[in-house]
């Protein structure tokens, strides 16, 4: 018995120094800061926007698919859509900002707790990127940038806002149990991403968008 | 402004191809056998077909419509090619058991036999463009209408399974030469893609690199 409490202690003991040294590379160097009075005009996908329409390249488990991903915000959530070229629907699933996610209909050979559970995780940071939560700022000290901390139910996220855009740029979702999340959001102007980047998950999962012109 | 201006963009240039649809009168068709007669014959006596195409993916639930266009080829047996112009260049072609996707920086092959969803794909699109779909009365059950100019055939899925992907086709044949001129395929929760084919041409010469690889 007190061999095995040893060896528990012990392997609780480096468990505690492996998650402290696990903190965000994006916490080195922050200062707190005063929370910006317009912080929530830093996320992308808004509900005061329009739709969106991206070509995207999704790798799923292995799986690659490209397709279009469509995008709405439906008062306070946000739909998607995925389908492919020739308008076959692969996925469409509904959005909450306080981290949940609910499928509307997948595509039978994709229906699959795991996968959508992922798809989840991926997207709704992405489509929420600030709030509801411990929403704090921080300041870069080397760059300057602001830095906006925030959680969700699927863990906490950290937003770098871009001095250009004022927009989020990049952004870090972790959980102690859960893989991490990281989107990188490349714009030229504030309306839309031109393209976003979503990786991580223990690479179960990449997405590529890019923005189509409809014009 | 920008996604009214797009709606009515929209509007304008899709109207024609819809305004004749949307004045035909369809009727349940008496003698389905002349239009299964026209499309053997028709079928037996085309060699390619070209054409380009409107893909209209309609998102019910959203009340927002999707416009593909582009082109499409169709040389025997079974040489397809699917190539998108609009909202961005994309091309599918499928040939010799293969399937080719390519856009502007990526290009993959699959082998469709290896894929059962490619598979099925690829069968139930040449099994549209050919007509050979009316005749797989297992998979389907079909009703048969008809107007002044066209055949409408609606094809309801045997399997529920499909039916949970898929719950209706619909497929307008052309009289003057039963030539499939608009597709339509309705999703569970009616969402729907709809593919007009305007100024098909039949047996036109179409180079073989078209559908190489």
């Amino acid at each position: 018995m007190r061999k095995y409490l040893l060896k528990n202690s012990a392997f609780n003991f480096l468990l505690i120094i492996a998650m402290g040294s696990c903190s965000f590379p994006l916490y080195k160097g922050m200062e707190p800061a005063p929370l910006p009075d317009n912080a929530g005009s830093f996320a992308w996908f808004r509900a005061d926007t329009g739709r969106y329409l991206f070509r995207a390249d999704i790798s799923i488990y292995g799986n690659e698919l490209s397709g279009l991903l469509f995008i709405k915000p439906v008062d306070e959530s946000r739909r998607v859509l995925f389908i492919t070229e020739t308008g076959i629907k692969i996925f469409d699933m509904e959005f909450t900002r306080e981290g949940k996610s609910g499928v509307v209909y997948v595509a039978g050979y994709m229906n699959r707790k795991p996968v959508t559970k992922t798809i989840g995780k991926a997207l709704s940071p992405m489509l929420f990127n600030i709030g509801p939560e411990a929403v704090e700022a921080y300041k870069d000290k080397s760059s300057g940038k602001t830095i906006i901390s925030s959680a969700d139910r699927n863990g906490k996220k950290i937003c770098s806002i871009g001095d250009l855009s004022g927009k989020v740029e990049e952004l870090v979702q972790d959980k102690v149990i859960s893989p991490e999340v990281r989107i990188r959001f490349y714009s030229a102007s504030p309306v839309r991403p031109d393209s976003v980047l979503v990786s991580g998950l223990h690479n179960r999962l990449n997405i590529h968008l890019t923005a189509i012109n409809e014009n | 402004m920008r996604k009214f201006n797009y709606i009515i963009t929209l509007i304008l240039v899709l109207s024609p191809a819809f305004s004749l649809q949307a004045q035909e009168q369809f009727r349940p068709m008496a003698e389905r056998s002349i239009l299964l007669k026209g499309l053997e014959e028709a079928s037996a006596a085309t060699r390619t077909i070209s054409s380009s195409f409107i893909q209209e993916k309609n998102l019910e639930v959203l009340s927002e419509k999707i416009i593909s266009r582009g082109i499409f080829l169709f040389s025997r047996e079974n040489n397809i090619r699917w190539e998108y112009t609009q909202p961005y260049r994309y091309l599918i072609i499928i040939s010799n058991g293969r399937m080719l996707t390519r856009d502007e920086k990526n290009q993959k092959l699959y082998d469709i036999e290896s894929n059962r969803m490619f598979s099925e794909m690829n069968r139930f699109i040449s099994g549209c463009i050919q007509g050979d779909i009316l005749r797989n009365e297992k998979e389907y059950s079909a009703s048969y209408f008809e107007s002044s100019s066209q055949y409408l055939v609606k094809l309801v899925p045997r399997n529920e399974k499909m039916r949970q992907m898929l719950n209706e086709v619909q497929i307008w044949f052309d009289k003057k030469d039963f030539a499939v001129a608009s597709l339509k395929m309705i999703e569970s929760g009616q969402d729907f893609t709809r593919i007009d084919f305007i100024d098909r041409k039949i047996n036109a010469e179409i180079p073989p690199e078209k559908f190489s690889f």
